[in-house]
């Protein structure tokens, strides 16, 4: 949860991996905003949980793979990354599947949470 | 209140763009400031002076600068998303060794700075995708 309400930010990540830029540009302003010391929550929710899977191979699909820019987050101070119980239901996942270190939150605690921030991004 | 509005979708593709500029207009209408529009994503297109509007058609393009002269508003265009989209200006052109520059006069290439920038400095950021 955000400590300084005042300049925290919330990314949403919602778009499943290789989908569209979407992902990699909310990346992108994550790791901007970071320079400027900005504190970055990112929320991955409904098929935006898929871009942490830490078993994605992208080799395939002749595209960058995103997860070791994603590993590198705690690199750049955004350690506060949440993903939702449900959408680990949904596609029977637990917390040790995905890449990197996700708080989980209820379902029904997403609108305050998000209410928290001072600024939401969705891309 | 100070407002920042980001848009991500081009205009080609979705209303989004459509939405922000009347937003803008709103926003204007009711006595708000505006610190700055940042063109994110698609959204860098509308930045390009090589595109053709047909007739029965909006110029968001013309539209963005006739408001921006009215009321001195900052358009930034992110310089990452715009260069890969292929709209850039000369010092970019020069750089990447490009036969011609489309950047259209009254939008400028920065980083995703002005994004944090704006974040900090505005009551409410906007986005505008889908």
């Amino acid at each position: 949860m955000p400590t300084n309400n005042d300049q925290s930010v919330l990314l949403i990540i919602s778009n499943p991996p290789f989908y569209s830029a979407s992902n990699r540009e909310t990346l992108d302003i994550g790791l901007a905003f970071s320079a400027f010391d900005i504190p970055v929550s990112i929320l991955f929710i409904d098929d935006g949980i898929l871009q942490i899977k830490s078993d994605l191979n992208s080799e395939q699909l002749a595209q960058k793979n995103l997860i070791n820019t994603f590993k590198a987050l705690e690199m750049y101070d955004i350690q506060d990354c949440y993903v939702i119980n449900k959408d680990l239901e949904r596609f029977n996942l637990s917390t040790n599947a995905l890449a990197i270190k996700c708080k989980t939150l209820d379902k029904d605690a997403i609108a305050q949470f998000i209410q928290a921030f001072k600024t939401v991004i969705n891309l | 209140m100070i407002f920042s509005l980001l848009i991500y979708t081009s205009k080609s593709n979705s209303q989004a763009e459509q939405t922000a500029l009347r937003f803008t207009r709103s926003l204007l209408a009711k006595g708000h400031s505006i610190h700055r529009i940042f063109f994110y994503g698609d959204s860098v297109h509308t930045a390009s002076n090589l595109k053709v509007t047909m007739r029965d058609e909006q110029d968001l393009t013309a539209q963005w600068l006739a408001l921006s002269t009215q009321h001195q508003l900052d358009l930034v265009v992110c310089i990452a998303a715009a260069v890969k989209r292929g709209v850039i200006d000369e010092s970019e052109a020069k750089r990447h060794q490009k036969p011609g520059a489309n950047l259209q006069h009254g939008f400028s290439l920065s980083g995703l700075g002005q994004l944090a920038d704006a974040a900090i400095h505005c009551d409410r950021m906007i986005t505008f995708a889908n």
